[in-house]
């Protein structure tokens, strides 16, 4: 038990809940539906990333790619209108078998975390190497602002070139 | 050890560092100047000349750098993300040299159609700003992050003229290959971060723990894992499928930026990375460097003898053509650094010039096929008799193949003497047989493009005349003919100045 209960072997659990919901992102065939396991892969990071010692990352994690980017996927599958693709794809049954997977690893990750934060002698472990937030601010702002100046170029090639992609074909002579 | 406590030991940016890292500074401050400029007054010809001027300074600046001496010796450390030395900036000249000749290449492409290009010469400057920032990265962060700039730039330019056959066809295939690239490449820095526990280049010595048996297995998958990152975007042997396919769908001058802007800057990383980190010491790292240049020579080679389409077979040439220079790689001791330097620069002046040469041509064809209304790509069979009517392209051509070939008396031959030399040295036999070998067959596909030029047929499939053909600018073209052929007779003048 003691074994099992130690941070690391929480670390695995969480990485291997991470690895079979991605395996079930890849594999599965609607998009949604994948989407609701790529929710649970998110999180599973996050939580390795709490019990590694960086609940500012975890945080992170958690606003940025299961929040925001995760309502951009959802609002992209709404906004291309599959329609036939996506009714082709669509499962059969309307019972619990669709949402009892990932709520299954969902709910394990929140025992987990509960366990962690309930286990005093755990929490304690977990706060002698905490990178917090200000930490991490001096970092980037420190020695490696550099990397978050080529960051914020980097998001501007992806943005100018995806702007010419997605823009309409015809724009009907010179401007 | 405490993040907190590490800052106070660094110094942050002061006067010195920004004057040497003044050209990457002045490149990034003209792309946000160049979307004011945007902004401002949308015209083709505007952004164009300001696209140029930009590379120009960036150029003059890295020059002044070069010759004041600011640089010599180990480099200026600038942060721990970039590390700027000598080599840094004469990689990064050769960049701005490729990316002046492929915006003038541009201006003629783009004129044909009716848009105004703003994002083209936006994302030109963003591809330039990530080859900049390859070159003077010293750090497995500010290498990644310029990689990753590197190729969605690209991605934007390479499907650029979406109304064409390819376009999107080769964007993704490009941006699917890039990203598992950079996955790979990412989980091999990971692997090595976990043996290293710093990203750095500089951390490493061949009496560290990570070398010794039981970590040694996971830090060789790492450096395994990053080559194969880095090999994609060099395009070697076993992660070269989507070159052809790419070169062929690409707007020909981004064929251009992709075969010489991208490819020097990636070579410049992987030989600070690895000099820095002294893979030459690793036995099995060689052998699989042996193992790849060897099959890239090989494969590169025997794929184009059959090869008619010109991008294509341009695709093939530049595997073959990163073989060879891999052997640089092979180095026995810490003294050749600097040899190894001097030959892989060399040889990349001697391929740069030949490939601005020979895709300024392909481009002057397609615009001829453009005008006619019959688009179709650049086959050997529409160079016949190019010699008798269009005397100087003819004769650049012929230098070109002849460089890139290895025939004495051109850059060419030189480049490749120094790598033989190197690969002498470093007692390497395999890679010298297969440089030899590899020439050898080059010469099958080489040649015959030489004789297409010299042909007199009159049944040729196309015909231009001297009235209906497209004026190539005759001083780029003589100007192109003189450079190589002077730094193929006098090499010294070069390589002096690269050392």
């Amino acid at each position: 038990m003691s074994r099992f209960a130690s941070i690391e072997g929480l670390f695995y659990l969480a990485a291997i809940i991470a690895i079979v919901a991605s395996l079930k992102v890849v594999t599965g065939k609607n998009t949604v539906h994948a989407l609701l396991y790529l929710v649970i892969s998110l999180l599973a990071v996050a939580v390795c990333f709490y019990l590694m010692g960086a609940p500012f990352a975890a945080g992170l994690e958690v606003i940025v790619y299961a929040g925001a980017i995760l309502v951009l996927f959802v609002f992209a599958v709404m906004m291309f209108g599959l329609g036939i693709d996506e009714m082709h794809n669509a499962p059969q049954s309307k019972g619990l078998s669709l949402w009892a997977g990932p709520a299954f690893l969902g709910s394990l990750l929140l025992v987990e975390l509960i366990f962690v934060i309930d286990n005093s002698e755990l929490a304690l472990q977990l706060n002698n190497q905490v990178v917090d937030a200000k930490q991490v601010g001096i970092l980037l702002y420190g020695p490696y602002l550099l990397a978050v100046e080529i960051s914020s170029f980097l998001l501007l090639a992806g943005l100018v070139a995806g702007y010419h992609y997605a823009k309409p074909e015809h724009r009907g002579g010179r401007l | 050890m405490n993040p907190v406590d590490k800052v106070s030991e660094i110094t942050l940016m002061n006067t010195e560092m920004f004057i040497v890292l003044s050209p990457i500074l002045l490149l990034s401050f003209g792309i946000v100047l160049s979307l004011l400029l945007i902004a401002w007054q949308r015209s083709q010809k505007i952004i164009a000349l300001f696209s140029q001027l930009i590379l120009v300074f960036t150029l003059l600046l890295s020059m002044h750098l070069l010759s004041s001496g600011i640089l010599s010796g180990a480099g200026v450390q600038i942060t721990p993300l970039l590390k700027v030395d000598q080599f840094s900036y004469l990689s990064l000249s050769l960049i701005c040299l490729s990316a002046l000749a492929v915006i003038s290449l541009s201006k003629q492409v783009l004129k044909s159609q009716v848009e105004v290009h703003d994002e083209y010469y936006l994302l030109i400057l963003l591809v330039i700003l990530g080859a900049a920032i390859l070159v003077a990265s010293d750090h497995f962060a500010s290498m990644f992050l310029g990689f990753e700039l590197l190729s969605i730039s690209l991605v934007g330019l390479v499907g650029y003229f979406r109304e064409q056959k390819y376009a999107v066809e080769t964007g993704f295939k490009y941006l699917i290959l890039s990203a598992c690239a950079s996955s790979f490449m990412l989980l091999g820095i990971a692997f090595i971060y976990s043996q290293t526990g710093n990203l750095s280049f500089a951390i490493n010595s061949a009496t560290a723990p990570w070398h010794s048996a039981p970590l040694q297995l996971f830090n060789s998958i790492g450096v395994l894992l990053l080559f194969s990152g880095i090999a994609f975007k060099l395009s070697l042997a076993p992660f070269h499928f989507w070159a052809p396919d790419v070169y062929q769908g690409a707007p020909t001058p981004i064929t251009l930026l992709m075969a010489t802007v991208s490819k020097i800057a990636m070579f410049t990383v992987l030989m600070k990375c690895c000099f820095a980190q002294g893979y030459y010491q690793n036995d099995h790292f060689i052998d699989v460097i042996i193992a790849v240049a060897l099959l890239s020579m090989f494969i590169g080679n025997t794929l184009a003898l059959k090869q008619q389409n010109i991008k294509r077979l341009m695709a093939y040439s530049s595997i073959a053509h990163f073989g060879y220079l891999l052997i640089v790689l092979v180095i026995s001791a810490e003294q050749s650094i600097g040899f190894a330097w001097r030959s892989a620069l060399f040889y990349l002046t001697a391929y740069l010039l030949a490939n601005v040469a020979i895709f300024s041509i392909v481009i002057t064809y397609e615009q001829y096929f453009s005008q006619n209304s019959t688009e179709r790509e650049v086959c050997l069979n529409d160079w016949q008799a190019m010699f008798w009517q269009h005397r100087a392209q003819a004769v650049l051509l012929v230098f070109s193949i002849l460089s890139l070939a290895g025939i004495p008396l051109t850059m060419g031959f030189v480049g490749k003497f120094y790598l033989f030399n190197q690969a002498v040295i470093s007692q390497s036999w395999w890679l010298i047989t297969g440089l030899v070998i590899g020439s050898g067959i080059g010469l099958a596909y080489y040649l015959p493009i030489i004789f297409t030029v010299f042909k007199v047929n009159s049944s040729a499939a196309t015909h231009i005349t001297k009235d209906n053909a497209i004026k190539a600018p005759k001083i780029f073209i003589i100007f192109l003919i003189i450079i190589s052929f002077y730094f193929g007779v006098f090499p010294d003048s070069l390589s002096q100045y690269l050392l």
